[in-house]
């Protein structure tokens, strides 16, 4: 636990100017006055406290320092910490603001013992959060719940605490309510009680404190004991193989970034072929001076591993996301990270030239489908699946998927909507004999069908379609449906163009 | 004064000229074949009737060049995509890698291409590539980029309306990336640089041979397979008219010999009654 999290961060970021003896406190809006949300150690002597608007602090403590708090900025850095914790353990997650602390949640098992147990972990872990001048309490136990209750509310904390395996609530039994991470208004009905610890709350009969409290207690509760599990959720590892370049001067012009681009690409590639890994994702982002980042995310069709190909589609990509982006004052550093690595595969020479000739051309289709979809996004460029359909449109997908099932009596074009045309039929249920459409008429000379396609009973009902493939007397050959069964569905169908054979 | 009337003496004198005139003709000719063929790749995209092949200069469309097809009238665009299509199936025969399909902005009016409907053709679902681009000039860039690619077989470029907009120096931009790549280019559309320019009209299909003569109306017999009126202007700047029909079973394009009633009275059924 960071019991100082905000006023220590911000201490650290904007230098040391103000005095630790020296009131100082970050102030919010909330319930329409700006009122005090952290404060350091000597404004908490002072007798101030969150949630007291800043007028009457400033009568409480006349030499108080205030600055508007920064949550967002507090919360990147929480991750920061958090990722630079790692090497005490890879399961490592920021736990910000929850119930009025900030923390960062550990999964020691199995990393204490590298340090020499778990005692000489919390010494660790403790040494480095004040080498860095944040204060910390930590505590070790069977659940997040435990530990945290502890690391909160135990007095021991602030040189590590460790509580003993299995000990369950009994080894919180001494702590105040509060360190069961409960709101304000639970926290103040049960001190309204007299229910002052938790050895208290352990005596009462769960069924009477749900009632009177509501659940949220009793879920803390278990919490704690562990009979409700609580995951940790931990921030995911950078990846180890990225390449960073920082600039001397901040650069706009898209040449420049794109020479940027190029380089990244490099000494990404450089990083790449020591692993013997390829590149499915990556992600560039650009730092502008002005502390904004934008990110550009490319993906490939296959491991890949060539600067050259790499830069290329970078730079498309770069290209694409940046139209009417204002960079500002200009870019000052690019970080190209590999997201998703995947090991490339072994490239053998084949010696059949029939193989080798097919192998060159699956590398050069992967290869052209990034530069396609580089350029003209990922939704222009597909290569069709099929999908188990009756409904025409809907047998074919951009998803992958099953081979397209071939169908002679499937036209070559299908139009994205039906058309709806003026039919002459000589009987009903029969073709047309002739019809106008995008007002021309069209005399039909031969007919096949119908084929009769239902609608799926699973979707919305729609009516019956009734195909037919249709040669006109010049040799235009389009495919038509009646939509509805004549005397079942309607009275009077309606006829469409769906699409057109050769 | 020679008199006009008499032929002899009006072709005699020019006649010595001429002769000498269409050797340097040959001569430049095969010059320029020479130095054509040094960058042309070997090989020929075969449209699977062996006469028809014969009478295309060179025995087939070239390799590593651009092929125009053009509706004869508008609402022929469904035939003349269908035939480029077909050529493309060829195409996919000759070498490993896709289809590309790239569609301009309105390239196609009567649809957008159907993956059953194209592997019913011929066209296996998983060779083509569907590129949709937003403008004339990202069709062309992806046309481009297709043609240059070892990936890509053939190159089926829909460019309908919007290919009188090609300038002289992108369909040359093309033409070079077609030599450089090797695969077939093919274009829907005008195109400026074409080795062959084909005009598809679609010409109604032939009746099979049990409908005729039972007294059956006509409305109720099935269209049979796809048959195209192609005229072509090759290379040679000769104009040669087909009729053709695709066969999806062989995948290749079979010649007819004149109407389908002439086809029909040739029929077995015909000449055993």
């Amino acid at each position: 636990m960071l019991p100082d999290w905000p006023t220590q961060r911000w201490r650290r970021v904007h230098g040391g100017q103000q005095d630790e003896a020296l009131p100082f406190a970050l102030t919010e809006h909330a319930a329409s006055a700006l009122r005090i949300s952290a404060l350091n150690p000597a404004a908490r002597a002072a007798g101030l406290r969150p949630g007291l608007p800043l007028a009457d602090a400033r009568a409480l403590a006349p030499e108080l320092c205030v600055a508007e708090r920064p949550f967002v900025e507090e919360r990147a850095d929480l991750e920061r910490l958090a990722r630079s914790c790692v090497r005490f353990s890879p399961f490592v997650a920021p736990v910000h603001q929850a119930f009025g602390a900030h923390g960062l949640a550990f999964d020691v098992t199995g990393a204490a013992h590298l340090f020499g147990g778990e005692t000489a972990w919390l010494e660790a872990v403790l040494a480095a959060l004040n080498k860095l001048s944040f204060t910390a309490n930590a505590a070790i136990a069977d659940t997040v719940g435990l530990a945290a209750a502890l690391a909160g509310c135990d007095r021991r904390a602030r040189a590590g605490v460790a509580a003993p395996v299995g000990a369950g609530l009994a080894a919180i039994g001494h702590l105040p309510v509060r360190a069961l991470r409960l709101n304000d208004e639970v926290e103040a009905g049960l001190r309204a009680v007299g229910l002052k610890t938790v050895a208290d709350l352990a005596r009462i009969a769960r069924a009477s404190l749900a009632r009177r409290f509501g659940v949220e207690l009793i879920t803390r509760l278990d919490q704690a004991a562990g009979l409700i599990g609580e995951p940790i959720d931990p921030i995911a590892p950078a990846s180890p193989i990225f390449a960073l370049r920082k600039l001397l001067e901040p650069i706009t012009a898209i040449e420049a970034l794109n020479q940027m681009a190029g380089d990244l690409a490099a000494a990404l590639a450089q990083s790449l072929d020591a692993a013997a890994n390829g590149v499915r994702q990556a992600r560039l982002d650009l730092f502008c001076v002005d502390g904004a980042v934008a990110s550009v995310a490319v993906g490939f069709a296959r491991a890949e591993a060539d600067p050259r190909r790499i830069g290329r589609i970078l730079k498309e990509r770069m290209e694409r996301a940046l139209e009417g982006v204002d960079l500002g004052f200009g870019v000052e550093a690019g970080l190209l990270i590999a997201c998703a690595l995947e090991r490339r595969e072994a490239v053998a020479v084949d010696l059949d030239p029939e193989a080798a000739r097919r192998a060159q051309a699956e590398a050069a289709q992967a290869a052209l489908r990034d530069a396609l979809c580089a350029r003209l996004g990922d939704g222009a460029v597909m290569i069709a699946a099929g999908r188990d359909s009756h409904i025409p449109e809907r047998a074919q997908t951009a998803k992958p998927g099953p081979p397209v099932v071939a169908r002679a009596d499937r036209p070559l074009f299908l139009l994205a909507r039906p058309e709806p045309i003026e039919a002459l039929a000589e009987t009903p249920d029969g073709p047309p004999r002739s019809f106008r459409w995008r007002r021309m008429s069209f005399r039909v000379a031969r007919a096949q069908g119908p084929e009769r396609i239902g609608a799926e009973w699973w979707r919305a009902s729609a009516p019956t379609r009734d195909y037919f493939r249709i040669e006109t007397a010049e040799g235009r050959r389009l495919w038509l449906f009646r939509e509805g069964l004549y005397g079942r569905e309607t009275d009077r169908p309606r006829w469409f163009v769906h699409g057109s054979f050769a | 004064m020679t008199p006009p009337a008499d032929p002899s003496a009006a072709i005699a004198p020019a006649s010595a000229p001429a002769s000498g005139r269409r050797a340097a003709l040959a001569a430049l000719r095969a010059q320029i074949a020479s130095l054509e063929a040094a960058s042309r790749p070997v090989g020929r995209l075969l449209l699977g009737d062996e006469g028809v092949d014969q009478a295309l200069p060179g025995g087939g469309l070239d390799l590593g060049a651009l092929h125009a097809v053009a509706p004869a009238a508008h609402l022929d665009q469904p035939a003349a995509a269908g035939f480029l299509l077909g050529l493309g199936a060829r195409a996919l025969t000759l070498r490993p890698g896709v289809l590309a399909l790239v569609s301009a902005p309105g390239g196609l009016d009567f649809g957008a291409p159907y993956a059953p409907g194209l592997a019913g053709w011929g066209v296996a679902g998983a060779r083509v590539l569907q590129v949709r681009a937003r403008s004339v000039k990202d069709a062309l860039w992806a046309a481009e980029e297709a043609l240059r690619s070892a990936g890509a077989a053939a190159v089926a470029l829909t460019l309908g309306a919007a290919g009188a907009a090609v300038t002289p120096a992108s369909a040359r931009r093309l033409q070079l990336a077609a030599e450089a790549g090797g695969g077939v280019g093919l274009v829907l559309g005008a195109i400026g640089v074409a080795r062959s320019r084909w005009t598809i009209a679609a010409a109604p299909s032939a009746a099979p041979a049990w409908a005729s003569g039972q007294g059956l109306p006509a409305i109720l017999v099935a269209p049979g397979a796809a048959r195209f009126c192609a005229r072509v202007r090759a290379s040679d700047g000769r104009e040669r008219a087909f009729s053709l029909e695709w066969r999806h079973e062989t995948g290749g394009f079979h010649h007819v010999a004149g109407l389908a009633d002439a086809a029909l009275a040739a029929g077995p059924w015909r000449a055993a009654g």
